[in-house]
């Protein structure tokens, strides 16, 4: 009976979009760039996918607290200024407290800016909800992207360096398919997954 | 015009908070920020000159073996490290005018004293697509032990692939690298001028 309940509430549903029904990668189709770059390892999949959480999170809170103050000629200047805030927060907390990853995920960290995931959800949901369910929604948005990228990282590593988590999983003689490494590599992996997930999902586009 | 008063106060808000969010951060994160650049570049030089360090003991390894001289050059601070034993000479290059194809390529070079042999070369920062393989072992331990001419303008050269060892200062170029190649070799060059003149110069004074 608490269940049913669950599955009422209105938190309930922003994490079932967030997640499954229009999850900004499988779904919506967005942050693809990134999630070809960065999903070559698990641990970079993972911190991205934290940092991506993060802006979204705290960038639609903030959108969502200021919007009966922000003009609407200067919307989406101000979402940038607020997002480009939270995303140098990111790059410099990284920076100072794990530079390895740091420096392996080079310039995406600057161009969380530029995820198109954070931008949607000020724009879609922040901008006309209460702010304690902006911070939920940019949470679940966030997580569902974290998931895709971890799911693909975690058939990548594997392949492209016979490792998970930087764990030598595969044997000395398993030849290591070096495309995976690659963002061409990516494709295919992101595009099955896209497949699959949306079969999960079950959503399909009108013909 | 009520309105674009309001629109300008809106901005001066947002500019005055943005501004506060970005000095805080800077105070927040400068110092630590800082310590692993220095830390990068420590153990790099520590490396090179096979001196052994952990973690924990490495700026205290650093103080005890290594020799930091400062020298000004156009204006900026320029580090030079010298072992107390041996006398090799640790730089930065990459400080200059001279970049890659998508930007600076910036690393530790290690010298002999007199400045004709490169001891070991590690690439710390750089952003290069296809000629990202700057920064590996591969390409970089052809430099282990390299003479160097340096009565020559070319002290270095990144040659065609399989010239390697046709002149005693020459190494193989990457593979589908061309400019890279290029960038690399003048920045290894140009740093070695700048440093062996500095250093000439603390030598005759």
């Amino acid at each position: 009976m608490k269940l049913i309940r669950i599955r009422y509430t209105k938190w309930f549903n922003i994490l079932k979009n967030g997640m499954k029904t229009n999850n900004p990668v499988f779904v919506a189709v967005l942050g693809i760039c990134s999630s070809l770059a960065i999903s070559n390892t698990v641990p970079n999949a993972i911190a991205m996918g934290l940092g991506v959480t993060f802006v979204t999170m705290f960038s639609s809170m903030f959108v969502s607290m200021f919007r009966n103050y922000i003009p609407a000629k200067l919307r989406i200047v101000t979402y940038m200024i607020i997002i480009s805030t939270f995303t140098i927060f990111v790059q410099k907390f990284l920076q100072a407290y794990f530079p390895d990853i740091y420096a392996s995920l080079g310039a995406y960290v600057g161009l969380i800016i530029t995820n198109c995931i954070v931008m949607g959800r000020s724009e879609a949901f922040a901008i006309k909800n209460p702010w304690k369910y902006s911070i939920i929604d940019g949470f679940f948005s966030g997580m569902g992207y974290t998931l895709v990228l971890v799911l693909v990282a975690i058939i990548r590593e594997p392949l492209a360096f016979g490792t998970l988590f930087g764990i030598q999983v595969l044997p000395d003689n398993f030849t290591l398919w070096a495309s995976m490494g690659t963002a061409s590599g990516a494709f295919f992996i992101v595009g099955l997954m896209i497949w699959i997930l949306r079969n999960w999902a079950k959503s399909y586009e009108e013909a | 015009m009520n309105q674009y008063i309001k629109l300008l106060i809106f901005i001066t808000i947002v500019a005055f908070f943005t501004s506060f969010a970005f000095i805080s951060m800077d105070l927040l994160f400068s110092e630590k920020i800082e310590q692993n650049q220095n830390k990068a570049y420590y153990a790099a030089v520590l490396n090179h000159n096979n001196i052994a360090y952990n973690d924990a003991n490495i700026f205290d390894v650093f103080d005890a073996t290594i020799q930091v001289e400062t020298y000004v050059y156009e204006g900026q601070e320029l580090n030079v490290y010298i072992n107390s034993e041996n006398n090799n000479i640790s730089v930065i290059f990459g400080l200059f005018d001279a970049s890659g194809v998508w930007g600076d390529i910036i690393g530790i070079m290690t010298l002999d004293e007199n400045f004709t042999r490169i001891i070991n070369v590690s690439v710390l920062i750089q952003e290069e697509q296809l000629g990202k393989d700057v920064s590996t072992r591969g390409f970089l331990d052809q430099f282990l032990n390299l003479s160097l001419a340096g009565e020559t303008l070319t002290p270095v050269i990144v040659g065609p692939i399989g010239s390697e060892g046709d002149l005693d200062n020459e190494v193989d170029q990457l593979s589908g690298a061309t400019g890279t190649s290029n960038g690399f070799q003048n920045i290894i060059n140009e740093s070695y001028f700048i440093y062996r003149n500095l250093l000439e110069g603390r030598d005759n004074a």
